[in-house]
């Protein structure tokens, strides 16, 4: 069985989580790529066979769909069984990625993935959803969002080769239709500033949204 | 006229969940501010009898018109394959120019999914912020979605009227700001477009709580204002990630913490951080709560709270 990891360059505790997954599956070939602006942090990081980074600058104020497009790309070159990714490996923590590679390639798509068990045709997958817990039975070829989990790990150290690609490579072009405007979209890097209150019904006053 | 639509989701009984009257009561508010009709989408399986009571139920909590999938779709995941034709369609009928989603498994598998298939701009866990100004360049606009990235730093915000496609969010909640509606409602019952049948939900099994419902959740073991603030942030992405929870308020209780603080931070509305004092732990006054500590072998507790004081130190 072929394994892809889609991992977003910081690779978080999800993206672990999936990495996690898909050196647990037997005998599984796991090829992992990573999309974003820098390369993934974590060098060797996922046991892969093979590396794959698709670096551009563009992707860092592109739409996440471009990063999207891109993985599918890749996943359509490999053509795994399986596609696992962090819940949310778009780095801007949208969770849009995992659910746009799937839309793009119209693979079946669950998220909230907290174990995977591959059979012949289809896998069995661990779903943790609001107030249950649900076994599922996805069929091939499929994209899997996991969700974080603590005891995620590190791995081994992979052994197969790493190359990097860039958005031109893939026939893709970041200025067409994945732009996406500041007209509407804005993203500043500042947190609310905090407000101080003295006494507990000012305190609740604020939580409901008084001015202390 | 632009039109909402408001994805209900429903539990026990057929009756639509918490989280999806407080997605009710948002676009309600948000559909005054534009003059705009909400649609709720009830996808899930319901039976004749309750139909009744389930449109009044949502307009009164602010649906102009109810569309209610008859027979209903099954609830297996993934939940995409059976609900995701019927979203497309429903998106080519009706235009909306936003589609909100209560946070939940459908805000999960479903919302992300959607926004992806119809190339629309996506924003989950959002509140709404009505007539408001944008900073730097001081634009006005009449209806921002805003969201705090989990490491606190990012704020991310939406301009929905300027945005040239569709925008799907999911939406947090406020009891405080439960729009009533009335209860004149049109309901119309529609059949669902095929599903692709491969999907199969073998069993379920409860969690061991649901704190849907919640209104406070505490956190402890932190040791300053700005590590709380983060511990905060990130345990309810967490949670509203995994649909656990749809607090009003969020309350980060230290006991290690150094000074008597609290923040107010617009993620789902507000904030808050304060220190207990003594040896008795300080739990909000009359309020359901949640104890959950750091601590790996750590297991959350539902706690009902003792009506005691809390006591700040002026800063």
């Amino acid at each position: 069985m072929k394994i892809l990891l889609c991992l977003e360059p910081e690779a978080g505790r999800a993206s672990q989580t999936a990495a996690r997954l898909a050196r647990g599956v037997a005998g599984a070939q796991i090829v992992w790529i990573s999309v974003g602006a820098q390369p993934c942090r974590l060098s060797a990081f996922a046991g892969a066979h093979e590396q794959i980074d698709v670096v551009d600058p563009a992707l860092s104020t592109a739409h996440p769909m471009l990063a999207a497009v891109a993985a599918a790309t890749l996943v359509r070159r490999e053509a795994p069984d399986l596609v696992l990714t962090g819940v949310r490996s778009d780095g801007r923590g949208l969770g849009l990625f995992p659910a746009a590679v799937a839309a793009t390639l119209n693979w079946h798509f669950v998220a909230q993935v907290a174990d995977i068990a591959p059979a012949a045709t289809l896998a069995e997958v661990l779903v943790e959803a609001a107030s249950s817990r649900a076994e599922v039975k996805v069929p091939y070829p499929a994209v899997l969002a996991c969700v974080p989990q603590a005891d995620a790990g590190g791995g081994a150290p992979g052994d197969g080769p790493r190359k990097q690609l860039t958005l031109a490579d893939l026939e893709l072009d970041s200025k067409g239709a994945w732009r996406r405007s500041t007209d509407w979209f804005t993203e500043r890097v500042q947190a609310p500033k905090p407000t101080m209150v003295r006494s507990p019904a000012a305190f609740w006053a604020a939580m409901d949204g008084k001015k202390p | 006229m632009a039109n909402l639509a408001v994805y209900i989701e429903t539990g026990d009984g057929g009756k639509p969940t918490q989280a999806s009257i407080r997605a009710l009561a948002q676009a309600r508010r948000v559909s005054e501010a534009l003059g705009a009709s909400v649609y709720a989408l009830v996808p899930s399986a319901t039976e004749a009898a309750d139909v009744e009571g389930l449109s009044v139920r949502l307009g009164a909590c602010g649906a102009d018109r109810v569309l209610i999938c008859s027979p209903g779709l099954p609830g297996a995941v993934p939940l995409y394959d059976a609900a995701g034709p019927l979203l497309e369609a429903l998106v080519k009928m009706l235009r909306p120019r936003l589609f909100v989603f209560p946070i939940g498994d459908a805000a999960v598998q479903l919302a992300p999914m959607l926004a992806a298939r119809v190339l629309a701009e996506f924003l989950p866990n959002a509140c709404v912020d009505t007539a408001a100004t944008q900073p730097p360049d001081g634009e006005a606009s009449a209806l921002w979605l805003r969201r705090l990235h989990a490491d606190g730093r990012w704020q991310q915000s939406l301009d929905v009227l300027a945005a040239d496609r569709m925008v799907v969010c999911s939406l947090v909640g406020d009891l405080s700001q439960q729009a009533p509606g009335g209860s004149d409602v049109e309901v119309d019952t529609f059949s669902s477009p095929p599903s692709r049948p491969t999907a199969v939900q073998t069993r379920s099994q409860p969690r061991g709580f649901d704190v849907t419902d919640l209104e406070c959740l505490i956190i402890d073991d932190v040791t300053d204002v700005t590590e709380a603030a983060e511990a905060v942030i990130t345990s309810a992405e967490a949670l509203r990630l995994w649909g656990l929870l749809c607090p009003s308020r969020l309350v980060l209780m230290g006991s290690q913490l150094s000074e008597m603080a609290w923040v107010l931070l617009p993620l789902n509305g507000r904030v808050g951080v304060c220190q207990r004092s003594g040896n008795k732990p300080r739990t909000p006054p009359g309020a359901h709560v949640v104890w959950k500590t750091n601590a790996p072998d750590a297991s959350a507790q539902l706690w009902q709270a003792r009506p005691v004081r809390m006591g700040f130190k002026a800063s």
